[in-house]
């Protein structure tokens, strides 16, 4: 179990996703079983320790309702306007802020390094949900489906 | 003015370059690059005055760009970042590489235009080259300083290794890597005017001690004196205000003659500059800097 200031995390996250989507939601911290959503979107960023222990990885699960609002924000055009390239694009960067809101608050002696985040078929996402060890999940839900951030520890990310 | 976007997130381009257009800059050019690599190639063909780049970007990352940029001699070129990473550590070691600012991902458009404004403010005139900022740099910081009692010429340079008098070696660079930066290389005869000088001796004994074989108890006191009262002001302006640290005077203040490992990166410096310095009542003497 990765130790970290859950609160300075969820407070971190709730800014990230406001600033970003200008429509606020709720994140919450959960322990629990989740079974990952094939339709929605993935990405996934390895996280390096800096004490060479084995990678972890942060994932952004988004579903695509969340995906198209957050890009017309981001982009400041209609959803019309906007090409997949470009929501993913959205998502992408979405996914590098949380993996380091997630990180920088890793608490003792654990710094996480980051990586470029890189998008995930349903396929390989399933394939490392089933093949790590899910540390804890952020979600928030509303109309537009859930939004949830992964922390995996360790991740077989790279198997 | 000219400044390149480095990151691969197009819709983070897109809100930068908005930002950007909204600072009011006159004669605002703007590139983007996807990758670090990129973004070097671009730095070097293209020269712009403010780089802004993400941390973590496909093949070449902003830390490795920011090294790459000032390891070639482009200390002209301002670096800012704007990055989600989330190392502290990391964040420190950017701004000690000379990072002009380290603003944290997501940043309001407020941010950004307040980082680059401030960037604005210390940049050179649009019309000072680097040439005449460097020569200027040298006299304004001594006419500051003496207030008129010497004139600066610029003299034309001759190979180090005729220099046959001896010389005041200092080295300067950044605080953090140890890589040197720039080089004074001042006669003994200068040390003695601009020691006396900071020192409000009579330059007509001052004079009779420089003239005498050898050096006196005097010449390493006088070059400190100098190099920590103006040799700092030089070189930061020399290198775009970044205030650089003495890294080392040579033989406690004095050498023969320049050693030859010196003499090459002296002579292979991206700009060097030979002055001749006179006092009145002192006559000539000679200064060379070198930035490299």
């Amino acid at each position: 179990m990765i130790e970290c200031d859950q609160n300075a995390v969820i407070t971190k996250i709730n800014r990230s996703w406001s600033v970003l989507s200008n429509n606020p939601i709720e994140f919450k911290v959960i322990n629990g079983e989740i079974n990952p959503d094939d339709n929605s979107y993935h990405f996934g960023i390895p996280v390096v320790f800096s004490e060479g222990e084995p990678i972890a990885a942060v994932a952004l699960e988004i579903s695509k309702s969340h995906a198209v609002n957050l890009s017309v924000s981001m982009y400041g055009l209609d959803a019309s306007d906007l090409s997949e390239d470009e929501i993913l694009d959205v998502c992408c960067e979405m996914c590098n802020v949380f993996s380091a809101n997630v990180c920088n608050s890793f608490s003792g002696k654990k710094e996480g390094n980051i990586n470029v985040p890189n998008k995930l078929s349903s396929e390989v996402f399933r394939y490392i949900f089933k093949g790590s060890n899910l540390d804890r999940y952020y979600q928030a839900e509303n109309e537009h489906g859930r939004v949830v951030i992964y922390m995996f520890d360790p991740c077989n990310y790279y198997n | 003015m000219k400044i390149l976007i480095a990151d691969d997130t197009r819709v983070v381009q897109m809100i930068i370059k908005k930002s950007i257009e909204k600072c009011g800059i006159a004669d605002l050019e703007i590139k983007t690059a996807s990758d670090g690599l990129e973004a070097y190639e671009v730095v070097r063909s293209w020269q712009p005055d403010l780089v802004i780049t993400d941390w973590h970007m496909p093949i070449m990352t902003g830390i490795e760009l920011l090294k790459k940029i000032y390891a070639n001699g482009m200390n002209h070129i301002r670096v800012g970042f704007i990055t989600a990473e989330p190392s502290e550590k990391n964040l420190e070691q950017a701004k000690r590489f000379g990072a002009e600012f380290v603003l944290n991902k997501p940043c309001s458009e407020e941010e950004i235009v307040g980082a680059i404004k401030k960037v604005l403010e210390k940049l050179p005139a649009k019309n000072n080259t680097s040439s005449d900022f460097f020569d200027n740099s040298l006299s304004s910081v001594l006419s500051a300083k003496f207030g008129g009692a010497i004139s600066i010429e610029e003299i034309e340079s001759k190979p180090s290794a005729e220099f046959k008098d001896t010389y005041l070696i200092a080295l300067f660079g950044t605080p953090i890597s140890s890589t040197i930066r720039a080089i004074s290389v001042i006669d003994k005869r200068c040390i003695y005017l601009l020691g006396a000088l900071i020192n409000k001796l009579k330059i007509n004994e001052v004079l009779e001690l420089s003239k005498k074989d050898g050096v006196d108890s005097n010449i390493a006191k006088f070059a400190t004196d100098f190099l920590s009262e103006s040799g700092t002001d030089i070189f930061a302006s020399l290198m775009n205000n970044k205030k650089p640290e003495i890294l080392e005077i040579k033989s406690k203040g004095v050498v023969s003659h320049l050693p030859e490992k010196v003499c090459t990166t002296i002579d292979l410096g991206v700009n060097r500059k030979d002055f001749k310095l006179i006092h009145p009542e002192f006559g000539e003497c000679f200064m060379a800097i070198v930035t490299l």
